[in-house]
């Protein structure tokens, strides 16, 4: 029937041509990213010397980006409006990191002082904070803050720290024996998660400092940050390709997009992705001096 | 019947082998001198007579006329050893698939077809090694590199057959009780942080350069109760290192260990920095990519002595840690480049970045797979980048 009906044979055509559509389809949907570039934000007049971090503000919805080399704080719109620059003044030295209180001060990791510094904009007044922990002085790195807790990474120790609104250490985490050293951190889904950078792992811990199995990842040269998604998958940052590697909770890699270059598609020494409050993935592309924000 | 297919086999057999041996008898060594390719040791196939399972009589695409490149070729027979020589820390030559760096393809005076005795091979590359020692470790003074060290892959860093102390302490069981270890607090670790395991002008093997609290014997100033532990440890006296660690990119490893012992002995080293190893292997045992990148690329720098010549070692503002801008960096070498080439400096901004353009804008030291290093070929994408009209 086949042969002869020439119909018939059109059909079975149309039926392989759409099976094979469809399983390409999902073949794809595994394996490609679905990030698409969307905006990014570069500064005005001068720009940006060579950002280093990044603290999306998900209450006023806005973005401010640490400066490390221009001293500075640069802000910008949900829209990835340039609002304004903030240097306290001339005073802040080689920001590194920063978080937004709940009172709307800001804490800003200063590496040129290797302070916590608060700096309260209403009543434009900076204070400066070393940290001690058990005796010893905290090299402060990465910041977080989440569930109104701040959290920052001892370089020193190679602890994260939960500090109090003084600023003192009132919880640490330490890393597994044998660990390597550690690249960033990030706080969610009420735990605490740790990008091993010489190990090629990450840790999670519990709010009660409970560790979960490490996650081994693959096919990453030199891994510097980590997001987490909601939806279930790790992203890891990896400087020296220029690249963004999605793992499954297992440590599977899913996809990667994004190379090194000055291109659209590239980036250059890039420092630290995070999510926004809508969900898109943002990345601190230090040496083309802006962030990249990608939407799925 | 079994009989007669197993009898037809074995001859079927030695008929192949002896026709092969025929065959290259008969027609390679017409003109390739024989006594080239035999030896105390020779390569199986050669033996046999069978050229053509590397070579191609006629044509190839390899020089050589040989059927593949590089270890390709030889993974075709010695399959195991391609799973092999992939896992743990791999040496150079064997990820660089250069089999023929040590070995002869045809036959050889030395085991395993090693083109020269076996510390000669070694010494083809790590010729440092050669320099005669005051004191030389036995197995060291023999020759016996492999006592130590496997040659192609190991579990372990420095291709060591077993873990460092283990290793040490496997042949020097009496080390634990010797005289020059009395008041040690514990098990003896670490013997490498001391010990120099091939060669020293100190007796003991005792690297060269000691660090000024173990050389007066104050082990209390770092180890005692109430010192500070971490970075800490090193940074409270080491201040001016601790100023330049205050930068954006800086070499303070968040570990759970001392960070500075991952580059440094806390005790002796064969340099005034008492590095833990020479040079640039201290940079190489974290930034293995950039080294194998660097290896594997077509085009690159050429062999610079030290890492430290262009990047800083603890901290810097700079990116990728360079120790100057992109262009000073450079042209403390290339004194007139920028001044006749594309013009660079605080004045040319690359508009795709707002960032002022200088050497490592278009070039990649590191290695790249086109001419002079660039990032891209300057046949036209390089140039396009910037400017969009050409």
């Amino acid at each position: 029937m086949l042969r002869k009906n020439p119909r018939c044979r059109l059909g079975w055509l149309l039926f392989f041509g759409m099976f094979f559509s469809a399983s390409s389809f999902v073949w794809a949907a595994e394996t490609q990213s679905p990030w698409k570039f969307d905006l990014s934000l570069q500064g005005q007049g001068k720009g940006m010397a060579l950002p280093v971090a990044l603290y999306v503000d998900h209450e006023k919805e806005r973005y401010y980006v640490v400066d490390s080399t221009g001293n500075k704080l640069v802000s910008f719109g949900a829209d990835g409006k340039y609002l304004q620059e903030f240097t306290a003044e001339g005073n802040l030295k080689k920001p590194y990191d920063m978080v937004r209180l709940a009172d709307g001060s800001l804490l800003v990791v200063e590496r040129g002082r290797n302070s916590l510094t608060r700096v309260d904009l209403k009543n434009k007044k900076t204070t400066h904070t070393v940290v001690k922990h058990q005796g010893q002085e905290v090299f402060v790195d990465r910041l977080e803050i989440a569930g109104g807790k701040v959290y920052v990474l001892d370089r020193s120790s190679g602890r994260i720290l939960q500090l109090d609104e003084t600023l003192q250490p009132v919880k640490s985490y330490a890393m597994p024996a044998g660990a390597g050293w550690l690249a960033d951190f990030k706080v969610a889904e009420k735990k605490v998660w740790v990008l091993d950078q010489k190990k090629k792992q990450v840790y999670s811990y519990d709010e009660n400092g409970r560790p979960s199995p490490a996650i081994q990842l693959t096919g990453i040269d030199f891994p510097v940050s980590l997001a987490i998604d909601p939806a279930g998958l790790l992203y890891v940052l990896d400087r020296h390709r220029g690249a963004i590697v999605a793992f499954g909770r297992n440590g599977e890699v899913k996809y990667q997009f994004l190379s090194k270059g000055q291109g659209r598609d590239n980036l250059y020494f890039p420092q630290e992705i995070r999510f926004d409050h809508l969900g898109r993935l943002c990345v601190v592309d230090e040496g083309n001096s802006r962030i990249m924000v990608f939407k799925r | 019947m079994r009989r007669l297919v197993i009898i037809l086999l074995i001859f079927g057999l030695f008929t192949g082998l002896a026709c092969s041996v025929a065959l290259a008898n008969e027609v390679c060594y017409k003109c390739h001198d024989k006594k080239n390719f035999s030896g105390k040791f020779t390569h199986g196939p050669v033996a046999q007579g069978k050229c053509g399972d590397c070579h191609n009589p006629h044509v190839a695409k390899y020089p050589g006329l040989l059927q593949g490149e590089g270890a390709t070729l030889c993974y075709s027979c010695h399959k195991r050893s391609k799973t092999e020589f992939a896992k743990g820390v791999v040496h150079q030559p064997v990820r660089d698939g250069k089999c023929l760096g040590c070995h002869a393809p045809h036959a050889a005076g030395h085991d395993g077809l090693l083109r020269k005795n076996l510390a000669e091979t070694c010494f083809v590359c790590h010729q440092e090694m050669a320099k005669p020692q005051a004191v030389s470790h036995k197995p060291f003074a023999q020759g016996q590199c492999t006592v130590c060290h496997q040659p192609h892959q190991a579990k372990n860093d420095q291709l060591l057959k077993m873990e460092a102390d283990a290793l040490c302490l496997s042949c020097h069981q009496q080390a634990q009780g010797s005289a020059g270890h009395r008041g040690f607090p514990r098990k003896l670790t670490g013997c490498l942080s001391c010990h120099n395991p091939h060669g020293s002008s100190r007796k003991g093997l005792v690297r060269q350069h000691l660090h000024q609290p173990f050389a007066e014997k104050k082990c209390d100033s770092c180890h005692g109760a109430q010192q500070n532990t971490g970075s800490e440890a090193c940074l409270h006296c080491h201040a001016g290192i601790k100023t330049t660690m205050m930068a954006p990119h800086n070499h303070m490893f968040a570990g759970t260990e001392n960070g500075c012992i991952l580059c440094h002995s806390p005790h002796a080293g064969d340099d005034k920095k008492i590095l833990k190893t020479s040079g640039n292997k201290v940079c190489q045992s974290c930034h293995q990519d950039t080294f194998s990148r660097y290896a594997q690329s077509q085009h690159r720098h050429p062999k610079i002595d030290s890492c430290s010549d262009c990047h800083e070692v603890h901290g810097s503002d700079r990116l990728a840690m360079l120790r100057d801008d992109g262009n000073q960096v450079c042209s403390r070498c290339h004194l007139t480049q920028g001044k006749f080439s594309h013009p660079v400096g605080d004045k040319v901004i690359d508009q795709r970045t707002g960032q002022m353009m200088t050497c490592v804008t278009c070039h990649d030291p590191m290695g790249s797979p086109h001419r002079y290093h660039l990032v891209l070929s300057a046949k036209r994408e390089l140039c396009t980048q910037c400017h969009r009209s050409y």
